[in-house]
């Protein structure tokens, strides 16, 4: 994942106060890693360079 | 002709675009080329005229399917009123056609192919994309094993493997008005004249006889006869001609005979595979063609440092096009499905290669990025998206018809969410356009319909939008900056 599309991320967890969820946390080990809602503390792994941002039923 | 004026010489091509997208494709010749194209609207060809040494830049324009060089064009031809009488012409006129230029160019153009193939490995040219006619010839030997395979099912059976052009003029299968005849009744070597010892007219000491094909496309109502008929009495009278030897598989010479109504274009072909499926190693069930994705960017007049983003890309045909053609954007590919995740990055990774395998390249990374999300609830920031270009579901291979009512809503509303107000625009094809028009009644504040073109998908016909995006920005329940 490159920086500039982690500028553009954000997270969409429902409930977050307006402007909420960005910028998304990262943590990083090797190339596997975490990006991390700074409201909620939800996280969204990011595998082989690709963020997973797909949200579970009851969370959107 | 010295070898310096036989260079310079101007000969005319012919390419095979996808249908609808004839000026686009037109327009990307004059801005490489410097030729003005003559288009035969709808129905996915373009001619222009080159110099002879312009040829390898021919190939790397992005529009075209397939080329070939015009041996001759007649625009008003006089068919015969019986089927007999008119297949006996066209018998006739292979003695009269003027061979010799366009075989010189046939010639020049099979030495080009084989420079290539020698010298891949230490070729410096920059670009991406110039690596790509070879891509498509199979030297590179795991990436693109797929790719040739992929491409040969798709030439050999035009009833449509993956996203095969139902109507595309390049099928090897002679093509009656739109009909479509599985029986490969070109002309064959049945009438038993082995000729090993002739050597055809243009072979100065090549021992070998050339080897030929006649590929007929017919269409138009008042002809008297087939695309078979033509193919096979055609091919007779040519290999009379040359002697030469004709096969289906292995040849040499493609010969070319387009009837569409009273135009007749006789050419020989420049390309074995369509350049089509260039980029991409790793398909699935309905990956864009390269070239129509081309055409897609091409629509969105893209500008530098633009943010391109395809919420649907599937195995990325379009961001990947957009990344090589349009390197001074950042596009960034987008997917809730995994196995397309799995192909998108397999794709990545291969084009990571090729440019690694180009010398003198200090940067050869591609500025296309990749995430795994929801169309329906994207993670990007409100208004931060300069373009969209996507394939939307057409609801046949992929989803349903049933799903696109809801689909299409929630797509348009969440794209107009991030697309940014006044500048951003969005390029969308599908074949379900009547949902799409529902959606987008519903939207007339955020987006304004500004072309539509029409395209010819696997058989389906389909409609390309272009959306610009209004000044009105979206209500606020989400981040913004």
């Amino acid at each position: 994942m490159k920086l500039l599309t982690h500028n553009l991320l954000t997270s969409h967890v429902r409930g977050l106060r307006p402007g909420g969820g960005y910028p998304l946390g990262i943590q990083v080990e090797v190339v596997e890693g975490i990006l991390r809602c700074p409201d909620s503390g939800r996280e969204f792994p990011i595998t082989k360079g690709i963020p997973n941002m797909l949200l579970a039923e009851d969370e959107t | 002709m010295c070898e310096a004026e036989e260079a310079a010489a101007a000969v005319t091509i012919g390419a095979t675009v996808p249908t609808g997208f004839e000026l686009t494709a037109a327009a990307e010749v004059e801005e490489k080329l410097g030729s003005r194209c003559s288009v035969r609207r709808d129905r996915g060809k373009i001619y222009f005229a080159v110099a002879a040494e312009a040829l390898a830049q021919v190939h790397q324009l992005r529009s075209v399917d397939n080329l070939f060089v015009v041996v001759k064009e007649f625009t008003d031809y006089q068919f015969k009123e019986t089927k007999e009488e008119s297949l006996k012409d066209l018998e006739d006129l292979v003695k009269q056609l003027p061979w010799t230029d366009p075989l010189k160019v046939w010639k020049l153009n099979t030495n080009l192919k084989k420079k290539k193939t020698k010298r891949k490995k230490q070729n410096p040219q920059g670009s991406a994309s110039k690596e790509n006619l070879s891509d498509g010839e199979g030297e590179e030997k795991t990436d693109t094993k797929v790719a040739d395979k992929e491409s040969d099912d798709q030439a050999q059976n035009a009833l449509g493997l993956e996203s095969a052009g139902g109507q595309e003029t390049q099928a090897i299968i002679s093509v009656d008005n739109g009909k479509q005849s599985d029986a490969k009744d070109e002309f064959l070597a049945t009438a038993g004249s082995e000729n090993g010892a002739g050597n055809c007219k243009e072979s100065e000491n090549e021992a070998p006889v050339l080897k030929f094909r006649v590929t007929c496309n017919r269409a138009g109502d008042k002809h008297n006869f087939t695309s078979n008929d033509a193919a096979r009495d055609f091919g007779g009278a040519v290999q009379e001609h040359f002697q030469w030897k004709a096969d289906m598989t292995n040849f040499d010479v493609e010969v070319l005979l387009n009837i569409h109504n009273n135009e007749v274009v006789v050419g020989i072909a420049l390309t074995e595979e369509s350049l089509h499926r260039r980029n991409i190693t790793h398909f699935g069930p309905t990956t864009l063609r390269s070239t129509l994705a081309y055409g897609m960017l091409r629509l969105c007049d893209a500008q530098p440092s633009d943010i391109i983003v395809d919420p649907m890309c599937g195995t990325g045909a379009i961001p990947i096009e957009g990344a090589t053609e349009w390197p001074n954007c950042f596009h960034i590919a987008g997917d809730n499905n995994p196995q397309a995740m799995k192909r998108i990055a397999s794709n990545i990774c291969s084009l990571l290669k090729k440019n690694q395998n180009q010398e003198s390249s200090t940067s050869w990374g591609v500025s296309l990025d990749t995430v795994q999300w929801d169309i329906c609830s994207l993670p990007l920031r409100t208004g931060s998206v300069d373009v969209i270009v996507t394939d939307m579901p057409f609801g046949k291979r992929i989803g349903s018809k049933k799903k696109n009512w809801d689909l299409y809503p929630a797509c348009l509303k969440e794209m107009s969410r991030i697309c940014r107000p006044g500048t951003g625009r969005a390029v969308l094809l599908t074949q379900d356009k009547k949902c799409f028009a529902k959606a987008l009644s519903g939207m007339g504040r955020l987006w304004r319909k500004s072309q539509t073109v029409w395209v010819n998908v696997g058989g389906l016909h389909a409609a390309v939008y272009l959306l610009k995006r209004t000044l009105e920005e979206v209500g606020e329940n989400r981040s913004h900056w």
